[in-house]
């Protein structure tokens, strides 16, 4: 079956919701109020086009919250059946998942280690329609309390709070492609666990089921020459999607970090990984250059990039990013091991005014620090 | 195919896991059972469907469906659970620690008391794998067989009491009871294996 291809330019192929547009304003999850309010209005038709959907929904993001809720809080597990495609790809920061009935062992696996799990929908930028099918970015919190057996050994009973982020490609109800991106480092520190400790056992599980690790050399510069140019602006007015591709290009690429004055409001606020919060560009700026100093040859790719809103409240965009980079520089990893890192992230920016004002980022730390220890 | 036990325990020969459960067919999910054809409620129908959705399907979801709010659960090996969120967990941490499990309903028949009252009586066996972490400690990859019996108590259209026996303790050996070396299990554990009962 046909996938959305992501070119690494999007250009015209993603429809995007503009309320200043035709489309219903009420497809915004800050329109839609309180679960009982989305619960009461489920079934009273629909708010788009959805072919092949279930008929309770009234629109894509009434779908992922609902769905969600059903299967996580309600504990609707076989309704990944009818949720997610036989053949699903779910790529995570530690490889990718094959098939449903894979997604569906590691999901009973964590609610049964969380049985009381809550996932908080904080967020959901979309784009597209019916007929190429749906991009959904899904911020939640999730909260949960340890109380079953998981991965990790015996139930801890300790409570967790941390961030997600969940890419899906939805079409005619099931899910066929996703990138899942937990705050990970967050959740173990939580629980009271030592991190090397679990990722080293995790190592040691990967070297039985015979995980070859490894990444190649960065190319972020072709041989000696330059980083990679920013892309053409097209037309006049601001473009959110030129606007943040560029700055992410000529901060994270091009090593300017005086872009980041010029971009970003100055009580900038950054909530990331591992349960970071960075408040205002004096720090902002500390912890992107520290990130650089960590992996000196770092390039970052813009994956795949969708936004809603509008002029006047601003936008939101959900941007799904690769860096890539060699751990040679000195920063809270440790000494700099020389190896090789794929960092998969995904961040949410409300951009207004022609700034970012503020951003949702989460990208593994876990992984990462696996990466550094194999 | 069937094989000795090593010397010194109990010689009983050990089930070996040969092929897939066949909980499902392929990539397709659990079949659904046929729709009732009677109205009103059928005590042999509600069983089966409720079993065959919360195990099988994995619709936890539908537990507060089926089973009433202040259910008690005597479980195998002296447990004691009241109210679902108990029931739920226990449910979950099986699927969890199997989670190829399947159930099937080997025997059925029930009284009917009169007033939507019925006590019934299941024999069940479920069928899994040993692929996930729980109370019986690291995954040991082995195939358990688990025969049991659950006597419930239907009130108005839902579980109210439940007792159920199986042996935990035969379940516990097809967990640790070694093979011949010629066939190993497929994810031998590397230290002793830990249990802590629940």
């Amino acid at each position: 079956m046909a996938r959305d291809e992501e070119k690494q330019d999007q250009g015209g192929t993603v429809v995007t919701n503009n309320s200043s547009g035709d489309r219903t304003p009420e497809i915004d999850l800050y329109k839609k109020g309180d679960i009982t309010k989305m619960m009461s209005a489920a079934g009273g038709g629909r708010l788009q086009p959805m072919r092949g959907f279930d008929e309770d929904y009234t629109d894509i993001v009434d779908y992922i919250v609902r769905c969600t809720h059903k299967i996580w809080d309600e504990g609707g597990m076989g309704l990944l059946y009818t949720h997610y495609a036989h053949s699903c790809v779910v790529h995570t920061p530690y490889g990718i998942t094959y098939g449903r009935e894979e997604m569906l062992t590691d999901s009973i696996r964590t609610l049964s280690a969380f049985p009381d799990r809550h996932s908080f929908a904080d967020e959901v930028i979309w784009a597209g329609d019916e007929e190429a099918g749906f991009h959904t970015s899904h911020r939640v919190v999730h909260l949960a309390r340890n109380t079953g057996h998981s991965v990790y050994g015996p139930p801890t009973g300790r409570k967790i709070q941390h961030l997600g982020i969940a890419n899906c490609f939805v079409k005619e109800n099931m899910i066929h492609e996703e990138w899942l991106v937990r705050d990970a480092l967050a959740g173990v520190r939580q629980l009271g666990l030592d991190e090397n400790e679990v990722v080293d056992r995790m190592l040691e599980a990967d070297e039985r089921n015979g995980v070859q690790p490894g990444y190649g050399p960065s190319e972020r510069t072709e041989g000696q020459t330059l980083p990679p140019p920013n892309p053409e602006k097209t037309g006049d007015g601001f473009d959110v999607e030129w606007f943040v591709r560029r700055s992410l290009n000529e901060v994270w690429n091009w090593r300017l970090f005086n872009k980041i004055t010029d971009d970003y409001v100055p009580n900038y606020l950054c909530h990331t990984s591992s349960d970071r919060t960075i408040y205002g560009l004096g720090d902002f700026k500390a912890y992107v250059v520290a990130f650089i100093a960590a992996f000196p040859d770092a390039r970052l790719n813009v994956d795949h990039l969708y936004w809603i809103g509008n002029e006047r409240d601003g936008y939101r965009v959900a941007t799904r990013w690769t860096l890539i980079g060699t751990h040679d520089g000195p920063s809270v990893y440790g000494t700099p091991t020389g190896k090789p890192v794929n960092v998969m992230g995904i961040t949410h920016h409300l951009v207004k005014n022609e700034r970012f004002v503020k951003e949702w980022t989460v990208f593994d730390e876990l992984a990462l620090l696996k990466q550094l220890r194999g | 195919m069937l094989r000795k036990a090593s010397a010194g325990m109990d010689a009983r020969p050990v089930l070996e896991p040969t092929g897939e459960i066949d909980r499902l067919v392929g990539q397709a999910p659990p079949p659904e059972l046929p729709t009732k054809d009677t109205d009103g409620f059928d005590i042999e129908d509600f069983v089966r469907r409720s079993i065959h959705d919360v195990w099988n399907r994995r619709m936890f979801g539908k537990i507060p469906d089926y089973y009433a709010p202040n259910y008690r659960c005597h479980g195998a090996s002296d447990r004691e659970l009241y109210g679902l969120g108990d029931f739920v967990q226990d449910v979950l941490a099986r699927i969890a620690m199997f989670p190829d499990a399947t159930m099937h309903v080997d025997d059925l028949y029930w009284n009917d008391d009169g007033d939507g009252r019925y006590r019934t009586a299941v024999l069940w066996t479920m069928l899994g794998t040993h692929n996930g972490p729980g109370v019986y400690g690291k995954p040991t990859g082995r195939r358990v067989k688990v025969m049991g019996i659950t006597q419930h108590r239907v009130r108005d259209g839902k579980f109210v009491e439940e007792w159920t026996e199986y042996s935990e303790f035969s379940l516990i050996k097809q967990l640790l009871l070694p093979l011949e070396d010629e066939m190993p299990p497929a994810n031998p554990p590397e230290e002793p294996n830990g249990w802590r009962g629940a």
